[in-house]
């Protein structure tokens, strides 16, 4: 007993200097507000440095795009975008509603290995399918040498419609893992009040349960167009031009840095609006779920509709999963001996110590984030945070080399000062170091690990924040004992999502990584760009089964 | 005993905690033993072997990373002076001399370097070399094309082969230093008829990359097609049956085009003496053959042998036109290509 | 033209192992309301999930309007019933208004129909000002108020309300079950209500089922199970009271401390074969209103609690022989614990168990 009290005295004490406590007590300069804008800044900082060239002069460079391939580029840009919309849309929310809600053989291994497709990188998808369906694959190959014809009725898959499919095949699992998430912690409750007012079960699903859900579902969507927007090696593989092309093609080929921004900036712009209307659509709506429902049984198929899911299922892991996987393998076999290197253990170290330190730091932010919203409700905080998931819009390169330029300049500042006052050369203080790589990660994916905490956050009612201050609680412990147990399943989702795409991605990691640190994306990088394709296989293999680790970890939590 | 207790509900402590944790992640590239630094486009797999056999015959420690080229201008931009790297190297003659023109690379005194490498593929203040030399000619099906029938690029314009040519996308730099360099030779006007011919002549869309094209070729889908010699000893190495073959064009009249795969030293170098010998080493016969050999592409120094497959192909006539042409003209290229519709 | 409205036989509803829902039988007449009473996993709720459509039964059958909806191989889903159906949680739409919450089951009517109805809703449930506000702007009674507008709009013929007010405070709850017995009686609205307050219950409902353990236990008014209780579980279940131990002195008289009770009608299996009648045992009901103070009585009892009422106090009384009763006796006998006062049996009918 004694000792309790001890206990109790010394953390009062204590809890004196807490700044969460300094922060409670001056409302105006909080430090909830404080941080939103620091990590505001942190990434208006690189958007900063590519918008900033807007107004200085690219040459004729724009009057030359405006005349020749601009019109042609957005023209692209906009059916790619509403195509992955579509397409993401439907098949994410089709395969959420079919796991989330009825009972069919195998529907719990199905509502996880649906999410396997999000370990493959999409310019790997996009490679495979085209070396599969193109006219020189094998299904082409095959049917001309049967057929005796020259099959040229044969759908060309470097079109737009390809583009779109490969596309929705690589990001459909984001709506998938939102929407779904939004379903089984909707509960049925909302859906049986449809019933009740004499709606079937279809009806319901579209005027309640599709609405209900409509942020997550909104959430994903938005992740997979701005993936779908800053995305070049996908496009690149079937040389479809989009904005995002003409944003490489303006500043890697013609040297104009400025024409580049322009570009980059306009799309910024876009993608800023998107996210505002996106908003604003749900302004007065609030989604606190009331209760899950106690009654969750799920709704038994059964006959041929079971059959029809199943083989839907299927359909889609086949393409999205099983195919590309199945020729990585085989090319992975074939290239063994000599792609294989005693480097490899270093670089799937490398990728998963990357990726888990990525997504650790960055889930943190965002729940940092999401939690100075709930305190703050105020324009300017929430006007912050949607600048703090602008990085997620841009082009990998466009934003590594914003992420870099005011790394370098503060690096070369620093070792001035070290000069003046020590007199000693300090050599490069901050790039080249893994402090830069998070930062830079961070900056990119914030945005994917903001969208499933901050859905997540909303169907915790306030309630729990003035009843657990009213027990004299700080605001970060609310945050630890409350939010964050609370948030699990959606932490687990933002978690996985930045963990596998930051193993994916690859300008960010080359410009930043270390001398000599390369992960399984250096290697793809590395084979890809000779073309090797067959070589790139060993470490595409390997990337999509370490992207499989966190994803079966992750589902272990949410399945129960 | 109390004071344990306190942890769990002291949030900030973690964050200090992590403090000397980021700093140790810091690792800082410290110790000056005699070492050079290299940017490379040119990857991993096609450098490693040269800076090995470097390090065993100097002693000198070469740190390299990996990167598209545009990515390393811009770093060394952004770097300035405070720049690690010593040398850049690149996969083509455009980027070098965007690097030279961007004053990134410094002019290189060195007697040997002039002697192993060819003025028309080095810089003319010599602030870049090219170290490997990558023939972009054609690979025609040798099912459907009479060989007579080939001659040149500027003839693949001609309605003849409509319907019968592929290409790779021109938003690769191979194809547009080719560009630029029959701009050099003939001037924009005439230069965008024969690339606005190739449009038209085209069987397909643009495909992304060499050797699908040649595999296009291959299967019939069109006849001929404009690649980089390497890519087709690549491919023939893998599926030796292909019906495809190499042609060399323009014999009669400027050459075939070439790029190279080259290297600068950077203007702010620490160690320019170890870069020059670096690359001094590089231009020199024993690296030589490795460096193009490793790749199946030709030694820019002309003394030294191409290896046997590469040598197989035959003898022909470069185009001697100076490379730096070839960036000069790029935005040029482009423009026109994009004038022409070629995507 | 006076057949039951709702019919349900004998049903039985199974989750995984255990038996929710045990051979259960009602019927309601239109314009009755029912309840469901008892503590909380008795299967009430369950009972009018299966009524609602949204559980199936494995045996038994439900007959809604002459109508099977639901046997052990059919079952009728829920949209074409016609069942309204008010829940805990109200399950109100947060994406949509109040105005367009109730509008929701009006899609089979024309825009105009749509409208009249909805404010005539509004009108009747006291919410006109609050149309295009959103449910999480409303106040707890407020959305209890839109939970039933929207279940009454189209007009269902019956209308289910799974613990209506649980989620509201006491005081609002009278005065809300009060309006909403109200609405419905005014609407002839048939409805069955699901509840775990008795109080609730004898506001609302007509017939109240006392449900244990998947079976309803006595299906009756208030009145009569307060009075008229079937068995131990109704007995303790509704109102307050004791047990005292009594001998069956004849098959119309049992005795108990408190003195000699006239007995219309012994439990059913009271006599035991083989015992004789003078040593069978019983156990006798007595309410608080059973027992009536009277100072001048020679019957004694210390007062060992006490609880104020108000009006009334609510005496824990020890007998002589050591039996408990309570009493409830007008506030103005305030006695302190410890005191003997004077009491006496004042038994209408009296209620026994074997």
């Amino acid at each position: 007993m004694k000792n309790d009290a001890d206990v109790n005295n010394t953390t009062e004490k204590v809890g004196n200097f807490y700044p969460a406590r300094f922060f409670n007590r001056h409302p105006l300069i909080t430090g909830w507000r404080f941080f939103v804008f620091f990590i505001a800044a942190v990434v208006l900082i690189p958007v900063g440095v590519v918008i900033s060239s807007l107004f200085s002069p690219a040459g004729d460079i724009w009057q030359h795009l405006l005349e020749t391939t601009l019109p042609g580029l957005l023209y692209n840009t906009f059916w790619l975008a509403l195509g992955v919309i579509a397409g993401t849309s439907l098949l994410g929310v089709s395969l959420a509603w079919f796991t989330a809600v009825y009972e069919f053989p195998g529907r719990k291994f199905f509502s996880w290995a649906l999410l396997l497709p999000f370990a493959m990188p999409a310019y790997v998808t996009a490679f495979v399918m085209l070396g599969i369906f193109d006219f020189t694959g094998p299904i082409q190959t095959t049917l001309r040498a049967w057929s005796g014809s020259d099959l040229l009725w044969f759908p060309d898959i470097r079109s737009r419609m390809g583009v779109i499919i490969v596309m929705t095949l690589a990001f459909y699992p984001y709506v998938y893992l939102l929407a779904r998430n939004a379903f089984l912690t909707q509960g049925k409750r909302s859906l049986e009040a449809a019933q009740s007012l004499g709606f079937n079960r279809r009806q319901g699903f579209l005027y309640v349960t599709l609405p209900m859900a409509r942020p997550w579902i909104a959430g994903g969507i938005m992740l997979a167009l701005m993936e779908t927007l800053a995305d070049f090696g996908t496009v690149a593989v079937f040389n479809y031009d989009t904005f995002t092309t003409a944003i490489y093609k303006a500043w890697f080929s013609m040297f104009s840095l400025s024409a580049a921004s322009q570009l980059a900036s306009l799309l910024i712009i876009i993608v800023f609006i998107l996210i505002l209307l996106e908003q604003q659509l749900r302004a007065h709506m609030r989604y606190a779920e009331t209760k899950r429902s106690q009654y969750a049984s799920r709704i038994k198929l059964s006959g041929w509709r079971s059959w029809a899911v199943i083989g839907f299922i299927m359909a889609v892991l086949f393409f999205a999963f099983l195919l590309p996987v199945s020729q990585l393998v085989f090319w992975a076999v074939q290239s063994f001996s000599a792609g294989f290197d005693q480097r490899y253990a270093e670089f799937l170290w490398h990728s998963l110590l990357l990726a888990a330190f990525a997504a650790f730091i960055t889930c943190m932010v965002a729940i940092m984030l999401v939690y100075a919203a709930r305190r703050h409700h105020d324009g300017v905080t929430r006007a912050a945070i949607r600048v703090a998931n602008m990085g997620y819009a841009l082009p990998g390169t466009v934003l590594a080399v914003g992420v870099f330029v005011p790394i370098a300049w503060l690096d070369a500042r620093l070792s001035e000062l070290a000069a003046y006052f020590f007199q000693i050369d300090t050599g490069l203080l901050i790039q080249g170091t893994l402090a830069t790589m998070l930062i830079a990660f961070m900056t990119r994916f914030l945005a994917v690990g903001h969208f499933p905490i901050d859905s997540a956050m909303q169907r915790i009612t306030r309630n729990i924040d003035e009843a657990a201050r009213g027990l004299g609680l700080s605001s970060l412990t609310i945050l630890r004992k409350i939010h964050i147990p609370v948030l699990r399943s959606g932490i687990f989702t933002a978690a996985t999502l930045v963990f596998v795409d930051v193993m994916k991605e690859m300008p960010i990691t080359l410009m930043t990584r270390p001398f000599g640190w390369d992960t399984l994306a250096v290697r793809i990088f590395e084979m890809t760009s000779e073309g090797e394709w067959e070589q790139a296989a060993l470490p595409a293999v390997t990337l999509v089964l370490a992207g499989m680790i966190p994803i079966v970890l992750f589902l272990r939590q949410t399945e129960k | 005993m109390s004071r344990i207790y306190i942890g769990p509900r002291s949030n900030f402590k973690y964050l200090f905690a992590a403090i000397p944790f980021f700093v140790s992640l810091m690792v800082l590239s410290s110790a000056h033993a005699e070492q050079v630094v290299v940017y490379s486009a040119r990857i991993e797999q096609l450098i490693k072997p040269m800076f090995d056999a470097f390090t065993k015959d100097t002693g000198v420690q070469v740190k390299y990373t990996t990167d598209n080229e545009g990515a390393l201008l811009a770093r060394l931009k952004a770097e300035g002076k405070n720049t690690p790297a010593d040398i850049l190297i690149t996969t083509d003659a455009g980027n070098l001399w965007e690097a030279a023109r961007a004053d990134l690379l410094r002019p290189v005194d060195s007697e040997i370097l002039e002697k192993n490498i060819p003025p028309y593929l080095r810089d003319p203040q010599n602030r870049w070399f090219g170290l490997s030399v990558r023939a972009r000619t054609l690979v025609y099906n040798t099912r459907n094309v009479n060989i007579d029938d080939l001659s040149t690029y500027e003839d693949l314009a001609n309605p003849e082969w409509k319907g019968r040519l592929c290409l790779r996308t021109s938003k690769k730099v191979y194809n547009q230093s080719l560009v630029a360099m029959m701009i050099a030779e003939h001037g924009e006007a005439k230069t965008e008829k024969i690339v606005r011919g190739w449009v038209a002549n085209l069987a397909t869309d643009p495909v992304s990359d060499d050797t699908r094209a040649m595999e296009f070729v291959a299967a019939g889908r069109c006849d001929v097609t404009l690649v980089n010699s390497y890519y087709y000893g690549r491919l023939m190495k893998k599926t030796p049956e292909l019906p495809i073959a190499i042609f060399w064009p323009n014999q009669n009249s400027s050459g075939v085009h070439v790029n190279v795969s080259g290297a600068g030293i950077t203007k702010f170098s620490k160690n320019p003496q170890a870069a020059t010998k670096l690359l001094e080493y590089l231009s020199s016969e024993k690296a030589q053959n490795l460096f193009a050999d490793v790749n199946m592409e030709f030694p820019a120094n002309p003394a030294v042998k191409s290896d046997a497959t590469v040598a197989s192909w035959g003898d022909f006539k470069q185009n001697s036109l100076n490379l730096a042409k070839a960036g000069e003209l790029q935005t040029a290229a482009i423009k026109l290509m994009d004038r022409a519709g070629y995507r | 033209m006076n057949s039951p409205l709702l019919i349900l036989s004998h049903i039985q509803h199974s989750y995984g192992e255990q038996t929710v829902v045990n051979d259960l039988s009602l019927a309601l007449k239109v314009g009755e309301i029912g309840c469901l009473l008892g503590p909380s996993g008795c299967g009430k709720t369950t009972v009018l999930r299966c009524i609602g459509g949204f559980e199936s039964i494995s045996s038994g059958e439900i007959v809604l309007k002459g109508v099977k909806v639901s046997n052990d191989r059919y079952m009728m889903p829920p949209e074409q019933r016609r069942i309204g159906m008010v829940f805990q949680d109200y399950a109100l739409f947060p994406h949509l208004s109040v105005a367009a919450n109730i509008n929701f089951g009006l899609h089979r009517l024309s825009k105009p129909e749509r409208k009249s109805r909805v404010n005539e809703l509004m009108q009747i449930v006291g919410l006109a000002d609050v149309a295009e506000k959103y449910p999480h702007e409303l106040s707890g009674g407020q959305q209890q108020r839109v939970a039933l507008a929207r279940a009454l709009a189209p007009r269902p013929d019956l209308l289910l309300l799974d613990e209506p007010f649980s989620n509201l405070d006491v005081s609002l709850r009278e005065r809300l079950s009060m309006e909403v017995r109200d609405i419905l009686s005014d609407q002839n609205i048939t409805a069955i209500l699901v509840t775990h307050d008795q109080h609730e219950a004898f506001a609302l409902a007509d017939k109240i089922g006392v449900m244990d353990k998947g079976q309803i236990q006595q299906w009756d008014t208030a009145y009569n199970l307060y009075h008229r209780p079937v068995n131990r579980f109704v007995a303790d279940f509704i109102g307050q009271g004791v047990l005292l131990p009594g001998k069956v002195l004849s098959p119309h008289q049992v005795e108990i401390e408190l003195g000699v009770l006239p007995v219309k009608m012994l439990p059913q299996g009271w006599k035991k074969p083989d015992i004789p009648i003078e040593d069978c045992k019983v156990d006798v009901l007595l309410r608080p209103d059973d027992i009536v103070y009277d100072d001048a009585s020679p019957l004694r009892a210390v007062i060992t609690h006490k609880a104020f009422r108000g009006a009334e106090i609510l005496y824990t009384l020890r007998l002589a022989k050591g039996g408990t009763v309570l009493s409830l006796v007008s506030s103005h006998h305030n006695h302190p614990i410890g005191e003997k006062i004077g009491i006496k049996l004042e038994v209408d009918h009296v209620v026994a168990f074997g």
